[in-house]
C-alpha cells in the first residue's frame, strides 16, 4: 500500500507507514464489540444467515406435516427441538402454529431485514458514499447488540414451558392476548417473550435507521451530490425512513399488548370475551381493530424494507455486468421515493376482511393500486437496463437476472389482492402465501444472493467458485418455482393458509380434482390415479427439500472460498464504477487510502471515447501509483 | 480516525451529525407518541362506557405542567450559558433542570400510588362502587382465603407456584398419602416430571418390543423415583398438610371455589381441600356510580331500592341511611331529566327520542356522591359524618365498609391499567413519558457531572451536546403539553 | 446562527418571554375546561387548540425551528404528514358504520 500521507485527518490509520508503532485492536474490540461498520455488517450478516437457516428448518417441518399429516417427521428434522414438544415426533396443530408463527417472525425480522438492510447496508453504504465509517459508530454497535439480544430472546422462547409464540407473525389480538395465559408465570411464556423481543428488535432498527440516514445526509464524499449517489444508497435511505417512521407504531402495539398480557388492561380486548368457556376477566372496552391498524401501519412499509435492499442490490449488479448505465436512474430514484411515501398509506389493505368499513376499504384499495405504479417503474427500469448490454453471466448476475421475473410474478399476483372483491375470496388462502413468497423468497433472497456473490471479493479478496455457484443457482431456481407456483393454484381453489394437516379435514375443498384419472399427467406421475388439489402438497414439499439440498453447494462455497477461493488481482474485480471498489481489499478500518472525490455519476459504463468500458466515479489521486488492471474474466 | 462533522457543520447541509441524528430520532418519537395519541382517539371515540372526564386530580397535572415548562426554559438558559462559555452558570441552570425533572417524577409517583391503591368493583347488577381496602389484612380483603388440609397437585402439569399463595409456608410440612415427606418446590416438580417421562419411555420401549431395555429402565425408575408410586389414578399426588395451610389467593388465580374445595387455574393445576374462610371483597366505599344500573327500563326509585349493594353494607343501618340519602339526592335529578326529555319531545314532535342526545343526563355525576352527601349533611348539621365514622370503625376517612361476596362482583380492579382502556392508555402514555423524563434526566445529569472535561477541551462540542440533549428535553415537554389536557381536563 | 453574545442575550429574553407565555396559557387551558361550550367536542377543540399553540411555541422558539436548515424541515414535514394520516385513519376507522355494534 502506497503512503499517501495527506493532512486529512479523516483517512484510515493504515495510510500511515505500517512501522509507525501502529497497534492492533484486541480480539474482542475487533470482532465482538467492534465499531467498524464493516465488521458490524458482517456480524449482522452471519447472525441473519443463521436465522434464515433456522426459519427454513421450521418451515421444512411444517411442509412435511402438510404433505404427510400424522406421519413422523424424518430423522433429520427431529435432530433437535421437535422432541421437546412431541414425544412421538409427529407434528400436531399447536406445534405447527408455533413453528409457523416463528417461521414468519424469524424470516422477516431476524433474517431478511438484518441481512438486507443491516448487513449489506452497513457494509456497503459508507463505502459507496466514500465515508470512513457511519456517523455514529458506537450507536451502530449498540443497535447490533440490541438486535442480538432480541434474537436470543426469540430463540430462548422455544425453551420456555409454554414454547414459543403461536399466534402467527402478526400476533393478532385478542388471540395473542389470551394465548398461554394459563401458565403460572405469564412473563415467561413465548407469547410475552415475543413482545419483549420485538421491543428490542424495534429499538435496534430505530437506532440503525437514525444512523443510516444521518450518515447518508452528512458523510457523503466530496463531489458526491444527491444525483450522483448510487441507487443502492438511495434505497437504503428510503428504507431507513420506512423503519424510522413505521416501526414506532408497532412498538406502541407491542407495548400495549404487553400491558394487556401483564397488567390485564383491555386495549385490544372487547367486552364479554369468552376464553376456554369462561368469561375473560378484564374490563373490556378495547378493540382488536386497533391492534391491526397499528400493526399494519408498520406491516406494509415492512415489506418494502424487505424488498428495497434486494432491488437495490440488483440495481448495482446489473450495470456492472451489462457494462451499460442503469436505465432511467432518475425515474428509479423518484420511483423509490414515491414508493416509500405511498407505502405508509396502503397498510389496511390487509384488513379488508375485518369489516373496518367501506370508506376505509375504498381508500386503501385506491392507494394500493396506485403503489403498483412506482414498483412497476423500478422493475421496468431494471428490465430495460438489460437491453442491448453485453451481458456477462457472472454468478451475481445469474441471481440478479432471475430476480426480475420472480419478483415480477410476485408483484403481479399481488395486484388482484388489492381489490376488495377479489380479496374476499383469496384472503388467508395459499394464494396469498404464494404471492408474498414469490416476492420474499425467490425475489428478495435471490437479490441478497446476488449481493453476497457480488461483494464477497471485496470482503475476502477471493472469488467464490463459479461451478459451485451454478450448482447453487439452477436447482434453487427450479426448486423455488416447484415450491411456490402450485400455491397459487391451491389458493384459488380455496385452500386455507393455516391447515396443519394439509387440508385433510376439509375434503370438500381439497379433494377437488386437478387431473382426471388416466389422463396424461396422471399416467405420467401417479400411475394413472386421480390427482387432487391436495396432492400438490407433496410436490411442493419435494420442492422445499430440493431447495434445502441446493443450499449445500453455497455453504461449501462460502466457507471453502475463504481459504481456497481464487485470489483477486485487482481491488475492482468486476470493473465496477462505484466507490466501494476504490478501497484496498479488504477495506481496513477507516476504509480509504486517499480522500475519495467523486466527479461523475455512479454508472458510467462504456462511455464513448473512454479507454476502458467503465469509468469509476472517483478521481484517482495523482500521486497514487495504484495499478490499474483490467478486471478478471469470470 | 475521527468522524467528520461532529463539531462543525457540513457546509452544504449546514448541519453537524448529532443534529441530524437527534431530529431523526425525534421524528421517530413523534411517530411513537403519534401512535399512542391516535390509539387514544380510537379508544375514546369507540368507548362504550362513560369516558372518565375530570377523574384525575387536575392539581397534580397542573403543577407538573408548570414544572416541565420551567425546566424547558432552564435548559435553554443552560445552553446559552455554554455558548457564552460560562461553565458556572451552565451548572446552575442545568442543576435546576435536574431538580425539576426529579420533582416531576416524585409528583407522578404520588399520583400513581393513589391510583394503584384505590379500588373499583362492578357488581352483577351494574352498580359500581369504589373505595379503599382496609388498612389491616388488605390482601385478604381482596382475595379468597382458604384453610387447606390437603393439596392435590397434578403430576404431569402441576407447578410449585401455589406455594406463593401459602401464608404460613415455613410452619407447614407436606406428607404424601404413603407417608413420604416432600418439599413441593420447583426441583421436586421437575424431578417428578422427569420420572414420568422416563417411565413413559420404558412403556414405549416395551411396546416396541425391547423388553430387556424396558425392564432395566423400569427398575431404575422404580429405584430412583419412589415418588411415582404416590401418583393416584387421577394422575395427582395428594399431599396432607401437617397443620392447616392458610392460602390467600387472588380471584383471577382460581378456577372455582366451594365451602370445602378450591381449584387453582389450569396453569397451576393444583386443588385444595379444607375450609373456605372468606371469598368476598371488603371496601371502604367512597364513590358510588349507578349510571349503568339506572338504565333499566323501570321506575328509577324502585330500581334503586332493589339494588343488591345496599344489602351488603356491614353496618346495615348505615346502608339504609345511605340508600335514603341516595334516593333523596337522586329524585330531583330524575325529575329534571324527565322534564328535559319531555321538553325535547315538545320541541321535536314526531321524532324518535335518542338516549344519546341526553347522554349527559344519563351520566348524572354520582361518583362523588358520598362527598356531596357529607357536605350536605355537614351543612344541615345532622351529625351524619360522625355516625358514619363511628359505624365504620377504622374505615378509610370514615367511609362505610361494604363486604360483597365475589359471586356478586362482575369485575374488580384497582384504578390501574386494568380498570378500563382510559386508565390503560393513561398509564401507558404517562409511563412512557415518565421513562423519557428519566432518560433525559440521566443524559443531562451526565453532562452536568462529567461535562467539564469536554468543555475545557472543546467548548463548542459540549454546547452541541447540550443543544441535542435540550432538543430531546423540549420534545418531552411538548408531549406533556398535550398529555395534560387530554387526560386531566377533557 | 446565534453566536454573538448580543444575539444570545436577545435570545435569552425571547426564551423568558416564551416561558412566561407558556405558563399563562397553561392557566388558561385549565380555566377554559370549566366553561361549558355547549358540546364536549367544542371543549376538546378549544383545549387542543391552546395545547397546539403552546407546543408550537416550544418547537418554534425553544427548539429553534424558527431558523433551522432545509433538511430538518423536510424530515419533519414528512413525519407530520404521516402522523396526521395516522390520526385520520384511526378516526375514520371509528367513524365508519360497520364497526359500530352498539
Ligand atoms: C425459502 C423458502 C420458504 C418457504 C418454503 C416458506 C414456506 C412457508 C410456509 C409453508 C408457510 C406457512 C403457511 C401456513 O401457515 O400454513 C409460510 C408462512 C410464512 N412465511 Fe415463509 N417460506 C419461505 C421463506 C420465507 C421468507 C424468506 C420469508 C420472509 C419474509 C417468509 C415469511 C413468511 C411469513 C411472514 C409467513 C406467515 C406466517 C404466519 O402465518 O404467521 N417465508 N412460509
Ligand atoms: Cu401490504
Amino acid at each position: 500500500m502506497a503512503t499517501a500521507t495527506t493532512a486529512n485527518p479523516h483517512l484510515a490509520d493504515h495510510s500511515h507507514d505500517s512501522d509507525h508503532g501502529h497497534h492492533e485492536d484486541p480480539f474482542w474490540r475487533k470482532y465482538v464489540f467492534s465499531t467498524d461498520h464493516k465488521m458490524i455488517g458482517l456480524q449482522y450478516g452471519f447472525t441473519a444467515l443463521f436465522f434464515l437457516a433456522f426459519g427454513f428448518y421450521l418451515m421444512l417441518c411444517m411442509r412435511w406435516s402438510i404433505a404427510y399429516p400424522g406421519v413422523q417427521l424424518p430423522w433429520y428434522l427431529r435432530l433437535f427441538l421437535v422432541d421437546r414438544f412431541v414425544s412421538d415426533g409427529v407434528m400436531n396443530g399447536s406445534l405447527y402454529n408455533m413453528f409457523g408463527a416463528m417461521h414468519g417472525t424469524i424470516m422477516v425480522f431476524l433474517g431478511i431485514v438484518p441481512l438486507g438492510f443491516a448487513a449489506f447496508g452497513n457494509y456497503v453504504t459508507p463505502l459507496q458514499i466514500g465515508a470512513i465509517d457511519m456517523a455514529f459508530p458506537r450507536l451502530n454497535m449498540a443497535s447490533f447488540w440490541c438486535f442480538f439480544i432480541g434474537g436470543l430472546m426469540m430463540l430462548g422462547s422455544f425453551f420456555m414451558p409454554s414454547g414459543a409464540a403461536q399466534v402467527g407473525w402478526t400476533n393478532y389480538s385478542p388471540l395473542a392476548t389470551t394465548a398461554q395465559l394459563d401458565y403460572p408465570n405469564v412473563f415467561w411464556t413465548g407469547q410475552t417473550m415475543w413482545l419483549s423481543a420485538m421491543v428490542f428488535i424495534i429499538t435496534s432498527s430505530l437506532l440503525g435507521a437514525v444512523n443510516f440516514i444521518a450518515t447518508i445526509i452528512n458523510l457523503r464524499a466530496k463531489g458526491l451530490t444527491w444525483m450522483r449517489l448510487p441507487f443502492f444508497v438511495w434505497a437504503m435511505m428510503v428504507t431507513g425512513f420506512l423503519l424510522l417512521l413505521a416501526f414506532p407504531p408497532l412498538e406502541v402495539a407491542a407495548i400495549m399488548q404487553l400491558m394487556d398480557r401483564l397488567a390485564f388492561s383491555s386495549f385490544f380486548v372487547p367486552e364479554g370475551l369468552v376464553v376456554n368457556g369462561a368469561r375473560f376477566d378484564v374490563s373490556g372496552g378495547g378493540s382488536p381493530l386497533l391492534y391491526q391498524h397499528l400493526f399494519w401501519f408498520l406491516g406494509h412499509p415492512e415489506v418494502y424494507v424487505l424488498l428495497l435492499p434486494a432491488i437495490a442490490i440488483v440495481a448495482e449488479v446489473i450495470p456492472a455486468n451489462t457494462r451499460k448505465p442503469l436505465w432511467g436512474y432518475r425515474s428509479m430514484v423518484y420511483g423509490v421515493l414515491v414508493l416509500g411515501f405511498l407505502s405508509f398509506i396502503v397498510g389496511a389493505h390487509h384488513m379488508y376482511m375485518t369489516g373496518m368499513g367501506a370508506w376505509v376499504s375504498a381508500f386503501f384499495q385506491t392507494t394500493t393500486v396506485l403503489i403498483s405504479v412506482p414498483s412497476v417503474i423500478l422493475l421496468t427500469c431494471l428490465l430495460i437496463s438489460l437491453w442491448g448490454g453485453s451481458i456477462r453471466f457472472t454468478p451475481p448476475m445469474l441471481w440478479a437476472t432471475a430476480f426480475l421475473p420472480m419478483f415480477g410474478i410476485g408483484g403481479l399476483t399481488g395486484l388482484p389482492l388489492a381489490f376488495n372483491l377479489i380479496d374476499l375470496h383469496l384472503h388467508d388462502t395459499y394464494y396469498v402465501i404464494g404471492h408474498f413468497h414469490y416476492v420474499v423468497a425467490p425475489g428478495v433472497i435471490f437479490g441478497l444472493f446476488a449481493g453476497l456473490y457480488h461483494w464477497y471479493p471485496n470482503w475476502t479478496g477471493r472469488m467464490l467458485n463459479g461451478f459451485l455457484a451454478h450448482l447453487h443457482f439452477w436447482p434453487s431456481l427450479i426448486a423455488m418455482n416447484v415450491l411456490f407456483a402450485p400455491m397459487m393454484v391451491q389458493g384459488v381453489a380455496g385452500f386455507h393458509r393455516r391447515w396443519y394437516d394439509g387440508g385433510q379435514s376439509f375434503p370438500l375443498t381439497t379433494d377437488k380434482v386437478l387431473f382426471e384419472a388416466n389422463g396424461f399427467i396422471s399416467n405420467l406421475f401417479a400411475n394413472g390415479e386421480l390427482i387432487t388439489i391436495r396432492d400438490l402438497n407433496i410436490l411442493m414439499t419435494f420442492g422445499a427439500m430440493m431447495l434445502a439440498v441446493a443450499q449445500l453447494p453455497f455453504i461449501i462455497n462460502f466457507f471453502g472460498s475463504l481459504v481456497f477461493g481464487k485470489k483477486i488481482t485487482s481491488d475492482n474485480p468486476w470493473g465496477a464504477t462505484t466507490l466501494e471498489w476504490a478501497t484496498p481489499t479488504p477495506p481496513p478500518h477507516g476504509n480509504f487510502t486517499f480522500e475519495p472525490v467523486a466527479d461523475k455519476g455512479p454508472y458510467e459504463y462504456s462511455v464513448p471515447g473512454a479507454d476502458r468500458d467503465f469509468t469509476p466515479q472517483w478521481i484517482e489521486p495523482a500521486e497514487e501509483g495504484r495499478p490499474v488492471e483490467e478486471p478478471v474474466k469470470v | 480516525m475521527d468522524i467528520p462533522y461532529t463539531v462543525t457543520a457540513r457546509p452544504d447541509t449546514g448541519l453537524w451529525n448529532a443534529k441530524v441524528g437527534i431530529w431523526l430520532f425525534l421524528a421517530s418519537e413523534v411517530m411513537l407518541f403519534g401512535g399512542l395519541f391516535s390509539s387514544y382517539i380510537f379508544l375514546r371515540l369507540g368507548a362504550d362506557y362513560p369516558w372518565p372526564m375530570h377523574e384525575l386530580q387536575v392539581g397534580f397535572g397542573f403543577v407538573n405542567t408548570l414544572v416541565l415548562i420551567a425546566s424547558s426554559v432552564f435548559v435553554v438558559y443552560a445552553w446559552v450559558a455554554l455558548k457564552m462559555r460560562n461553565w458556572r452558570r451552565f451548572q446552575f441552570w442545568m442543576f435546576l433542570v435536574i431538580v425539576s425533572a426529579g420533582l416531576f417524577l416524585v409528583n407522578k409517583s404520588f399520583e400513581y400510588y393513589n391510583k394503584l391503591t384505590h379500588y373499583h368493583a362492578e357488581l352483577q347488577d351494574g352498580t359500581i362502587i369504589a373505595g379503599h381496602l382496609p388498612k389491616e389484612n388488605s390482601k385478604e380483603a381482596k382475595s379468597i382465603v382458604f384453610e387447606a388440609s390437603h393439596v392435590s397437585v397434578d403430576s404431569a402439569s402441576g407447578s410449585h407456584y401455589f406455594l406463593k399463595y401459602l401464608e404460613n409456608k415455613d410452619d407447614v410440612r407436606f406428607v404424601t398419602e404413603g407417608g413420604i415427606e416432600v418439599d413441593p418446590s420447583r426441583k421436586w416438580f421437575e424431578n417428578l416430571k422427569r420420572g414420568l417421562k422416563l417411565s413413559a419411555k420404558a412403556d414405549r420401549l416395551a411396546a416396541e418390543g425391547d423388553i430387556a431395555a424396558a425392564d432395566r429402565l423400569s427398575a431404575a425408575v422404580e429405584k430412583d423415583y419412589k415418588i411415582l408410586g404416590e401418583v393416584n389414578g387421577a394422575g395427582q399426588v395428594r399431599l396432607t398438610l401437617s397443620k392447616p395451610g392458610k392460602f390467600v389467593v387472588p380471584r383471577h388465580k382460581t378456577l372455582s371455589w366451594e365451602e370445602t374445595k378450591m381449584d387453582f387455574t389450569r396453569g397451576l393445576a393444583t386443588s385444595l381441600e379444607g375450609m373456605l374462610v372468606s371469598a368476598s371483597l371488603k371496601l371502604a366505599v367512597d364513590e358510588l356510580d349507578m349510571r349503568e344500573y339506572l338504565r333499566r327500563d323501570e321506575p328509577r326509585e324502585k330500581v334503586i331500592s332493589e339494588s343488591t349493594l345496599f344489602g351488603h353494607f356491614d353496618e346495615n343501618a348505615e346502608g339504609q341511611q345511605l340508600l335514603k340519602d341516595f334516593t333523596d339526592y337522586h329524585t330531583p335529578l330524575v325529575a329534571e331529566y324527565e322534564a328535559a326529555v319531555a321538553e325535547w319531545r315538545l320541541e321535536n314532535p314526531g321524532e324518535e327520542f335518542e338516549e344519546d342526545t341526553f347522554m349527559e343526563w344519563e351520566r348524572i355525576k354520582l361518583d362523588k356522591l358520598h362527598k356531596i352527601l357529607e357536605e350536605g349533611h355537614a351543612a344541615s348539621g345532622d351529625g351524619y359524618e360522625q355516625t358514619a365514622a363511628a359505624g365504620a370503625g377504622a374505615g378509610h376517612h370514615g367511609h362505610p365498609y361494604v363486604t360483597v361476596p365475589f359471586e356478586d362482583v362482575r369485575f374488580f380492579s384497582n384504578y390501574g391499567p386494568r380498570k378500563n382502556p382510559y386508565n390503560a392508555i393513561y398509564f401507558t402514555m404517562t409511563g412512557l413519558h415518565g421513562l423519557h423524563v428519566l432518560g433525559g434526566m440521566f443524559v443531562l445529569g451526565y453532562f452536568l457531572v462529567f461535562g467539564r472535561k469536554l468543555f475545557l477541551q472543546n467548548p463548542e462540542h459540549m454546547a452541541n451536546r447540550v443543544e441535542v440533549g435540550g432538543l430531546f428535553w423540549h420534545f418531552v415537554d411538548l408531549v406533556w403539553i398535550f398529555l395534560f389536557p387530554i387526560f386531566y381536563l377533557m | 446562527m446565534a453566536d454573538t453574545p448580543e444575539e444570545l442575550q436577545k435570545h435569552l429574553k425571547a426564551y423568558t418571554i416564551v416561558g412566561a407565555a407558556l405558563l399563562v396559557f397553561t392557566v388558561i387551558t385549565v380555566a377554559v375546561t370549566y366553561v361549558d361550550f355547549g358540546h364536549t367536542f367544542a371543549n376538546v377543540g378549544i383545549g387542543l387548540g391552546i395545547a397546539t399553540f403552546k407546543a408550537g411555541l416550544v418547537a418554534y422558539i425553544f427548539m429553534h425551528l424558527n431558523h433551522e436548515r432545509a433538511m430538518i424541515y423536510r424530515i419533519l414535514v414528512f413525519t407530520f404528514f404521516f402522523v396526521a394520516g395516522m390520526f385520520l385513519l384511526f378516526m375514520l376507522a371509528q367513524a365508519d358504520p360497520i364497526t359500530r355494534f352498539r
